[in-house]
C-alpha cells in the first residue's frame, strides 16, 4: 500500500476516533471517500491494493461509519457507468453465494424478486444501493425515503441496521446485472470488502487484548504472565495472521487481473470468517466480564466480526465453492493444480 | 502500524521453470522406484542414495555460495525444491538438517577451512548432519543442558555429556552440540553456553538408537566421553551459543515441513473421492484447501522476508503452530471423508500411509519446540513481558 495514502489513512482514523462526523468529513477531504472511483467519473482512482489497504484500516476503528459500503457502493456503479454521488452511500446486496441448489442460475428471474433490504446505516447515508436476488442494480436517494420504508432493526452486528422496502420507490438510476459472470464477480468483491474489514477488526482486537492482559493484574501479576492466557493471545495471533496473508493474496490476483478470482477469495472469505469465531472466544475469555460490557471496545468489533462473517457467504458457503470448484472442475492432482 | 504483512509471492520464471524441473525428476523417480511416498518424509524417510541423487541435480545446499558448492540462489528457490519434495513425500531426512540448519550455521559461523571442506559433500548430499540440543533432563527447557566442554591447555576442547532425540544422527558425520562452557549468571543460565561443530567420527562418541512409536530407529542417543575436539570446533563465539541456537531454530519453524507432512495423504485420497463426495464432503475438502493455502503464503512471505534480512519469529512460529495443527486435520478429515468408500476402493499405498502418519502425529507437536514453547516465545514477542 502506497505510504502517504496509509499514514493519512492511519491517523484519520486514529485522530478522530471518537468523532464519527468529523472522521467522516477528514476522509472526504482527502478523496478518500472516492478512492475506488475512476478519475474519469469524479474519484480518486486508487489501485485496488491501495482501496483494500484503506478498507482494512478502516476495520481496526470502533466508529460507526458506512466507509467500506461507500466505496463497495462506488466501485459498483461506476462499473456499470452510473455517476456516483457525493457523500455517504451504504449498499445491500441479495444475490446468493451459493445458488440453490434447485433452481438453475439461468432460472432466477423467474423468482420472486424480494424489495425488502437489510442495509447497515440507511439513515445515516444520503444514498442507498440494493442489488436484488435477481440481479437488478438500483440507486436510491435517501430522501425519497419517508419513516414508513425504513425499520430499525436488531442484528448481531454492533452498527446500525435497517428493513427497507423498496416498493414503490423512485429509484435515481437502476441496471440489470443478470449475467452470472457479474453477479459471481459482486459477491467476490463483496467478500473480499468484509475480510478486509475482518482482519482490521482482528488486529485492532490483537492489540486490545495485549493491552490489557499487559496491565490487568489478578493473583499480583498481569495476567499475560499465566500460560494459559499466552495461549489465547498465541492462537488470536495465529487466526489474524492466517487471515491477513490470505487476504493479500486475494487482493493481489484481484488488481493483477482486474476482477478476483474464485480460489483466492474463497480461501480468503473461508478463512477470514472461520477466523472469527477463535479469535472472539478467545478475546473475550482473556478480558474477562470487561469485555462483554458494551461500553468497552472490544464488544464494537466482535459483534461486527459476527454479523461481517455471515456477509457475501460464511466459510461453510466459501469451503464448498472453493471445494466443489476443484474437485469438479480441475482434474490435476492437488500439487500441480495448488503449488504455483 | 499493521502487524502482519506477507509479502507477494508471485514466482518468477525461474522459480516455475525450476518448479517443473523438480516436479518431473520427482515423477520419473516414482515410475522408476526410486522411492516410496511416505508421511513425514523429512524425519522418517531417509535415503542417503536418493539425498545423494537430489544433490547431483544441485537441489541442496542451494542457497549457498557456489565456491562451498552451492548455487548462490534465493531462500525462495529452496522453498520451491522443499515444498515439492515434501508434497510428493519423497525421502528426504538423510539430508534435512544439514541442508536446512546445519549447513546456514557453518555458513555463517564456521572457518574457511570447515565451508571448503563441509559444505560442498552436504550440498552433494553425500554427508549429513544431526541436531545436539536436547539432553536427557533439558527438553523443553534447553538452557538446562548439562553437557560440558572445557579447553585444556593446548587450546582443545574437552566434551563430555549426552544428547537425546537427533534424529539421524546414527547416519550423520557432523552434529552441532550446544554445551556450557562457563557457569550460568546468577539464575540466567542462557549465559554461558557454546555451540561445536563436532566430527561424529571422533573417539570417545558413541550413537546409540532409540526405537520410536513406530518402531523404526531414527532418532538416537549421543553420548560423549572425554571426547578431544580441535580448537577450531567452537562454532561462532563462545558464551554465544544460545542466541545461535534460537537463530538455527527460528529458520527451522517456517518451512513448508511443518503443515505438508500430510498433504501427499490428502491428495491420494482426493484422487478417489473426486465425483463420490456430497456438498459437505467437498466443504470439507475445501476448507483443508483454504487452511493451506493460507500457510502457504506465509511460509512463502517468510522466506522472502529472510531473504530481505527481515527476522520474521513470530510469524514463522505462528507457522509451526498452526501447520501441525493442520496436518491433524487433514489426516482426520480424509479418514473420516475415506470411511465412505470401500477399502478395495483406497489407491493401493493410501492405508499405510495413513496407519503411518497417524503414529508420527504426536512427535510434530513436539519437536523443533512444544506448541506451549512457542505459544509463549508468540505471546512474549507480541510485546508481552
Amino acid at each position: 500500500m502506497d505510504t502517504t495514502i496509509e499514514s493519512t489513512a492511519a491517523r484519520i482514523f486514529t485522530d478522530h476516533a471518537d468523532n464519527p462526523d468529523r472522521m467522516w468529513s477528514a476522509l472526504e477531504d482527502s478523496e478518500l471517500t472516492r478512492a475506488w472511483i475512476p478519475e474519469p467519473m469524479d474519484g480518486a482512482g486508487l489501485p485496488i491494493t491501495d482501496v483494500f489497504g484503506l478498507i482494512r484500516l478502516s476495520g481496526t476503528s470502533t466508529c460507526a461509519i458506512p466507509y467500506a459500503e461507500t466505496l463497495l457502493a462506488g466501485y459498483l456503479l461506476s462499473q456499470v457507468g452510473i455517476p456516483v454521488p457525493s457523500g455517504a452511500i451504504s449498499i445491500s446486496v441479495a444475490l446468493d453465494v451459493v445458488a440453490d441448489d434447485t433452481v438453475n442460475r439461468d432460472d432466477v428471474k423467474h423468482h420472486k424478486t424480494t424489495d425488502v433490504f437489510e442495509i447497515p446505516y440507511a439513515q445515516q447515508a444520503e444514498h442507498l444501493v440494493t442489488v436484488s436476488d435477481s440481479g437488478t442494480l438500483s440507486l436510491y436517494s435517501a430522501d425519497t425515503l419517508d419513516k414508513a420504508d425504513l425499520a430499525p432493526t436488531n442484528s448481531v452486528g454492533s452498527d446500525p441496521l435497517y428493513q427497507v422496502s423498496t416498493a414503490g420507490l423512485q429509484s435515481v438510476a437502476t441496471t440489470s446485472l443478470s449475467d452470472p459472470t457479474t453477479i459471481d464477480t459482486i459477491n467476490r468483491i463483496g467478500a473480499l470488502v468484509r475480510s478486509a474489514q475482518m482482519c482490521g477488526a482482528m488486529e485492532a482486537i490483537l492489540d486490545l487484548t495485549l493491552e490489557h492482559t499487559s496491565t490487568r493484574e489478578q493473583f499480583g501479576r498481569p495476567l499475560a504472565k499465566f500460560q494459559a492466557v499466552q495461549h489465547l493471545l498465541a492462537e488470536i495471533a495465529g487466526e489474524a495472521a492466517a487471515s491477513s496473508a490470505m487476504i493479500e493474496a486475494a487482493v493481489e490476483t484481484f488488481e493483477q487481473h482486474n476482477k478476483p478470482d474464485l480460489r483466492n477469495t474463497a480461501c480468503a472469505k473461508a478463512r477470514t470468517s472461520e477466523a472469527v469465531g477463535i479469535i472472539a472466544a478467545n478475546a473475550h475469555q482473556a478480558h474477562g466480564a470487561i469485555g462483554y460490557t458494551q461500553e468497552y471496545a472490544l464488544s464494537t468489533y466482535t459483534r461486527r466480526l459476527w454479523r461481517w462473517r455471515e456477509e457475501f457467504g460464511n466459510e461453510t458457503q466459501w469451503s464448498f465453492l472453493l471445494g466443489s470448484d476443484y474437485l469438479q472442475t480441475h482434474a490435476g492432482p492437488l500439487t500441480t493444480e495448488f503449488f504455483q | 502500524m499493521q502487524r502482519f504483512r506477507f509479502p507477494s509471492d508471485v514466482p518468477d520464471d525461474e522459480e516455475t521453470a525450476l518448479r517443473h524441473q523438480v516436479r518431473s525428476f520427482l515423477q520419473q523417480q516414482l515410475q522408476s522406484g526410486g522411492y516410496t511416498p511416505c508421511a513425514d518424509c523429512w524425519v522418517s524417510g531417509s535415503d542417503p542414495a536418493f539425498s545423494a541423487r537430489l544433490g547431483a541435480q544441485g537441489w541442496l545446499g542451494m542457497t549457498w555460495p557456489k565456491q562451498y558448492g552451492g548455487q548462490g540462489l534465493s531462500a525462495l528457490h529452496r522453498l520451491v525444491v522443499t515444498e515439492e519434495l515434501l508434497a510428493a513425500g519423497a525421502p528426504v531426512a538423510a539430508h534435512w538438517v544439514a541442508d536446512r540448519q546445519t549447513g546456514a550455521q557453518i555458513l555463517r559461523f564456521g572457518t574457511e577451512a570447515q565451508k571448503k571442506e563441509i559444505l560442498p559433500a552436504m550440498a552433494a548430499g553425500t554427508s549429513f548432519a544431526a541436531i545436539g540440543m536436547s539432553e536427557p533432563q533439558a527438553g523443553s527447557d534447553l538452557a538446562g543442558v548439562i553437557t560440558r566442554a572445557e579447553q585444556d591447555t593446548n587450546g582443545d576442547w574437552i566434551m563430555n555429556g549426552r544428547k537425546i532425540w537427533s534424529t539421524g544422527a546414527h547416519i550423520s558425520d557432523y552434529m552441532i552440540v550446544l554445551a556450557r562452557t562457563s557457569p550460568p549468571d546468577g539464575r540466567n543460565r542462557q549465559v554461558g553456553l557454546s555451540q561445536f561443530l563436532v566430527p561424529l567420527k571422533t573417539p570417545g562418541i558413541e550413537i546409540s538408537g532409540i526405537r520410536d512409536l513406530a518402531g523404526s530407529v531414527h532418532f538416537n542417543e549421543t553420548l560423549f566421553e572425554n571426547v578431544r575436539l580441535s580448537a577450531d570446533a567452537l562454532l561462532g563465539t563462545e558464551g554465544n551459543g544460545w542466541a545461535q541456537c534460537m537463530g538455527e531454530l527460528a529458520t527451522e519453524r517456517s518451512g513448508p515441513e511443518r503443515f505438508l507432512t500430510t498433504f501427499v495423504i490428502l491428495e491420494q485420497a482426493l484422487t478417489v473421492l473426486r465425483g463420490k463426495l456430497d456438498h459437505q464432503g467437498m466443504g470439507i475438502v475445501g476448507r483443508l484447501l483454504a487452511h493451506l493455502s493460507a500457510l502457504r503464503r506465509m511460509s512463502r512471505g517468510i522466506a522472502k522476508l529472510i531473504q530481505q534480512g527481515d527476522s520474521p519469529d513470530t510469524e514463522a512460529a505462528l507457522v509451526k503452530q498452526m501447520g501441525n495443527a493442520l496436518e491433524r486435520e487433514v489426516l482426520d478429515e480424509v479418514r473420516r471423508l475415506l470411511a465412505t468408500l470401500p477399502r478395495q476402493a483406497w489407491p493401493h499405498s493410501l492405508a499405510a500411509l495413513i496407519d503411518d502418519a497417524t503414529m508420527r502425529l504426536p512427535s510434530h507437536t513436539l519437536r523443533g519446540g512444544t506448541t506451549e514453547i512457542l505459544r509463549g516465545i508468540i505471546a512474549r514477542q507480541l510485546g508481552l513481558r
